[in-house]
């Protein structure tokens, strides 16, 4: 058989054997610090900080909370984020770069900052008074929570939309334009398929950032249990309180439900690319 | 039938110059030229996939110049052919049938058909990852064709394949085209390419559509120097006409040793060529008679390339001549080897006035006059005569009628010119 198949190693010399060992070794020490870290928490805590986790009803709502915020804000992000990546991949216009370098400012932004600026908008400017006053409530509100993911988080999504429709030849639309299609319906049935792929990773990304999220929260929203309480800040206020413990047990629990996540959303997205 | 009218297009630093062209409705139409002259360029502008700046263009007498491609009817086969990798074989012939909003059955019907025509009826349920190129084209043709587009577009359709399968391919690319008569236009930068399938082509340089005509046209009379390099012609001479009539009724070149008595009327420094596989190469002392247009050299350089050889002939002046490796062999010529190059007198073609070192406007004016002063001649006597452009031609003979200094008669159904002779000489 010839041609180069996939995971075929091809015949190499001295450095590129110790070119790939080098970095075979960089990334063990990489995963194996992440998994060291991990399993010296799961070493600290005990069975009652464990029993005491999964009765809890707080950590219940937390847990509820950080998942339905966290999902509203990943549609939320994509709603925006595939017309936005489709425009900074596709449109040439002037300003072009600094919307993009506006897109992901948020990503730069110190956490503490995104909330202190929400709270700062929503309760010092006239506007930011006049959607509280409208009935839109955020500031100390679940919708605030998530506001303040959506604002971490939503770049994520932008650039890997952006990533997933420079991967698009123009061909193939040009393709679709010319068989009778409008540029509707070839966006539809050609484009956002095969830039499936990186509006996905860009919305794992987004999922992942606004699950995590604790600074601008605890500024914008607070950490009222049972109301805005997320499990990120429920492992703080446990901490806070010398519950360490108990607040490592959360920390494991929403690094498990985290990685499943992340590794099944990757498995189905294999198996629909390659189909097996 | 695709027309396009005085095209202008410009994208970046470079751009289309007021192109005008027109493929004839059936015609199997090939758009050479070498990479970046702006084929695909020009053929996106004729799909709508580009705005033309200027001019205008018509798809069977309809102007669709502010007309999306979706409406305009042409089914377009990119380079690489753009298939969806998304979809299967079926998928993709099927796509350009959802926007007509046919029944499930009828859609399948158009796409077995379609397939059968082009014999991919066994790929339908592939995904189009595994095909090979040639397979990967004939599924591009098909989507182009389930939706009966008025005009066929090719962008190189066959550069991704291999010299056989080229061939191959080619020949399909004709049969299917005989079969449908399906407007065709075919892009491609190799003319042995053009030569298997087209009727008619165009060669394009930098945004300029240098000529139109048969590929005999372009092959035996180009409109200037670059058409005939493009061509592969690599004797492009400089001499001196003198008109006389000779053995051949034309004007006799000197250009080195070398004497032509040609067909052709012309005078003064001139320009003119000879395709290498019209020169002759005769080792010296097998010629026992020198015959017209004949010179001595010495054999410079042989390039075997299979089928032919290139040599080169260092004489005065220096010929390239595609020989056969059997006569090379049978005549054991080696580099170094005394030679006769002959030229047969109808293989010399003359350049256009305007592309010769001394020749002005007012000497072609003059040679078209001399000529139909002799004897009434056609448009195309003149055009052969002088081995000038068409499109000059016709401008000599609106200036001659517009001066008073020619006469038109209709003979037999063709338009014969008989020149008068200027006041100045008639005083003389």
């Amino acid at each position: 058989m010839s041609g180069f198949v996939q995971g075929a190693r091809p015949v190499g010399g001295m450095t590129g054997y110790a070119m790939r060992t080098t970095f075979q070794v960089l990334c063990l020490v990489f995963v194996g610090f992440v998994v060291l870290l991990l399993v010296g928490d799961a070493l600290y805590v005990d069975g009652r900080a464990v029993q005491t986790v999964l009765t809890a009803p707080y950590v219940r709502s937390a847990l509820w909370m950080s998942t339905w915020t966290s999902l509203v804000t990943v549609a939320i992000s994509l709603a925006f984020a595939v017309p936005t990546g489709y425009v900074l991949s596709r449109c040439r216009f002037p300003g072009r770069s600094c919307v993009d370098a506006v897109v992901d400012l948020p990503i730069v932004f110190p956490p503490l900052v995104a909330g202190l600026t929400l709270l700062v908008f929503f309760t010092q400017t006239g506007v930011g008074r006049w959607i509280e006053n409208a009935g839109f409530r955020f500031v100390f509100q679940p919708k605030g929570i998530v506001l303040c993911q959506f604002l971490i988080a939503a770049s994520y999504a932008v650039r890997g939309a952006k990533v997933g429709f420079d991967g698009v030849d123009r061909r193939l639309e040009h393709v679709g334009l010319t068989l009778g299609h409008s540029e509707w319906s070839v966006f539809r049935r050609v484009t956002l398929p095969l830039a499936r792929n990186g509006i996905i990773a860009g919305a794992i990304m987004t999922w992942a950032r606004a699950f995590g999220t604790f600074g601008p929260l605890l500024i914008f929203v607070g950490s009222f249990r049972g109301r805005t309480e997320v499990l990120s800040t429920t492992i703080f206020l446990e901490q806070s309180v010398g519950r360490l413990d108990v607040a490592l047990v959360i920390a494991l629990l929403l690094i498990g439900i985290a990685l499943v996540a992340l590794v099944g959303i990757r498995l189905l997205d294999q198996r629909a690319t390659t189909g097996y | 039938m695709l027309f396009l009218d005085h095209v202008f297009y410009a994208v970046g630093g470079f751009q289309l110059s007021d192109v005008t062209l027109r493929v004839v409705p059936g015609e199997y139409f090939v758009l050479l030229g070498p990479p970046g002259a702006g084929k695909s360029i020009l053929m996106e502008c004729a799909c709508g996939l580009r705005r033309v700046h200027a001019g205008r263009i018509f798809i069977d007498q309809v102007n669709v110049t502010g007309q999306e491609p979706r409406t305009r009817g042409i089914g377009y086969v990119p380079q690489d052919y753009a298939l969806f990798p998304h979809r299967t074989v079926r998928g993709n012939i099927e796509f350009g049938l959802i926007p007509q909003g046919l029944r499930r059955r009828e859609s399948a019907g158009r796409v077995n058909a379609v397939a059968d025509v082009l014999g991919i009826g066994h790929l339908l349920p592939r995904q189009v990852g595994g095909l090979s190129g040639g397979e990967r084209q004939r599924v591009a043709i098909a989507r182009a064709l389930v939706v009966q587009p008025k005009v066929l577009l090719l962008d190189e359709p066959v550069s991704a394949l291999d010299e056989s399968t080229r061939r191959v391919v080619c020949g399909e690319l004709r049969a299917l085209h005989d079969r449908l008569r399906l407007t065709t236009i075919h892009i491609s930068h190799n003319q042995q390419e053009a030569f298997s399938v087209a009727d008619r082509a165009g060669i394009l340089f930098d945004g300029n559509l240098a000529q139109v005509g048969t590929l005999g046209d372009l092959l035996r009379k180009p409109c200037d120097d670059q058409v005939a390099q493009f061509m592969c012609c690599e004797n492009i001479l400089t001499g001196y006409a003198t008109t006389q009539d000779g053995e051949h009724g034309g004007s006799c070149i000197e250009s080195g040793n070398l004497s032509v008595k040609t067909r052709h009327l012309c005078r003064g420094d001139v320009r003119f060529l000879v395709r290498p596989e019209d020169v002759q190469v005769t080792p010296a002392e097998v010629l026992e008679e020198v015959p017209n247009a004949v010179t001595r050299g010495r054999l410079r350089q042989i390039q075997d390339y299979g089928a032919y050889c290139r040599v080169v002939v260092e004489g005065e002046p220096a010929l390239v001549a595609y020989v056969s490796p059997a006569l090379l062999a049978q005549h054991g010529l080696r580099p170094g080897s005394d030679v006769w190059a002959v030229i047969h007198p109808d293989a010399v073609q003359m350049l256009p006035a305007g592309q010769s070192i001394s020749k002005t406007k007012s000497d072609g004016q003059d040679s078209v006059l001399e000529m139909i002063q002799r004897r009434p001649c056609s448009l195309e006597d003149i055009v052969d005569g002088l081995g000038m452009h068409r499109n000059e031609v016709i401008k000599y003979v609106e200036e001659l009628a517009a001066n008073g200094l020619l006469e038109k008669r209709s003979s037999g159904g063709s338009l014969f010119y008989s020149g008068k002779h200027r006041p100045e000489e008639t005083q003389r």
